[in-house]
């Protein structure tokens, strides 16, 4: 199964990604961590690695070099991305880092002011995914970039499922809304909202009527947790926390 | 998006023909369009436009006896 974790900046999207990656890997599942937001550099800290593997747009020489490549005439690197079925043993040694049956890839980053748009990250995301195979003790976890603009890149193409995290902001909620509305219109049947950071159970009642209104259906609620909020503020692993029971409810819905 | 789907027009009708279109490079042959991964297509053709805000490049295939014979498949 491929998930994609979408929402509004903040809302806690790589939080959730870590959560649900530390709860798979205690079930025995193998994930496939996948680095999607070409901004946010810190989910490779908080899933405990101690570095972020090169990029896979290095795979096809990076923005720059495949730019002098093409207008120096010289060949075009040839690599595994252009191959139909992508399994997760062919991914070369540098471009993952790995612990405990957990690999992190991810896609770009941008690196440079002036240095051109995102979309060359959004198209290789989504042929990755799309050519991803999976075996059926593994999940790939997508980390989003913020916000939909991923939907008009069709990065969804590659995906099962979508989860929308919710802080409570009626930003939040709307944005979820909209997720909804666009995984639909990609014919994605598992679509769901987590709610995150939520300080009480009239909170977590209120922001289920406001999705369910929106078309959403939840899938779960992590309460706010300060232990995460503390890791999240200095760059620390993911901690044993009360969010992690609270995950083990959304795992049992999706698996 | 940036990277541009390629269509080849005939008779009014537009045919998908590449997606992902990330370099167009004029040969003495045709047209090579090239994919961000690195897929290359050349094509005897002319452009009849291009959209960057769509992300769309249309192709007409040419006759134009300049343009020497592709080698066969």
């Amino acid at each position: 199964m491929k998930i994609a974790v979408c929402g509004k900046g903040g809302s806690g999207k790589s939080s959730i990604v870590t959560l649900l990656t530390n709860g798979l890997r205690k079930r025995g599942y193998r994930v496939l961590v996948v680095d999607s937001d070409e901004s946010n550099p810190g989910l490779y800290r908080l899933l405990g690695f101690e570095k972020r593997p090169t990029a896979l747009l290095e795979l096809v020489g990076g923005k720059k070099n495949v730019f002098q490549a093409f207008s120096g005439g010289s060949e075009f690197p040839q690599s595994i991305l252009t191959k139909d079925d992508i399994q997760t043993r062919d991914l070369p040694p540098q471009y993952t880092v790995e612990k405990d049956r957990v690999r992190l890839v991810c896609v770009g980053k941008i690196l440079q002011s002036l240095e051109g748009c995102a979309c060359p990250m959004g198209a290789l995301s989504r042929e990755f995914l799309k050519r991803l195979s999976l075996r059926e003790d593994e999940v790939a976890l997508v980390d989003m970039e913020a916000g939909i603009e991923h939907f008009g890149r069709g990065v969804e193409a590659g995906v099962d499922s979508v989860l929308a995290v919710v802080e409570p902001s009626f930003d939040s909620l709307e944005l979820a809304g909209k997720i909804g509305v666009l995984a639909t219109e990609f014919g994605i049947e598992g679509a769901w909202g987590i709610l995150n950071k939520v300080t009480s159970e009239e909170i977590a009642l209120r922001l289920r009527e406001e999705l369910e209104g929106r078309g959403v259906s939840v899938i779960g609620s992590i309460g706010y947790d300060p232990e995460v909020f503390q890791a999240g503020l200095e760059g620390r692993p993911m901690p044993c926390s009360k969010a992690e029971k609270d995950i083990e409810g959304i795992l049992e819905r999706l698996f | 998006m940036c990277l541009a789907t390629a269509y080849v027009e005939n008779d009014g009708q537009k045919e998908e023909v590449m997606q992902d279109v990330a370099w167009i490079r004029p040969e003495s042959r045709g047209l090579q369009l090239t994919t961000l991964l690195g897929e290359s297509k050349l094509f005897q053709a002319n452009i009849k436009s291009i959209d960057l805000v769509k992300g769309t490049i249309v192709l007409e295939m040419t006759t134009d006896p300049s343009y020497p014979s592709l080698p066969e498949r």
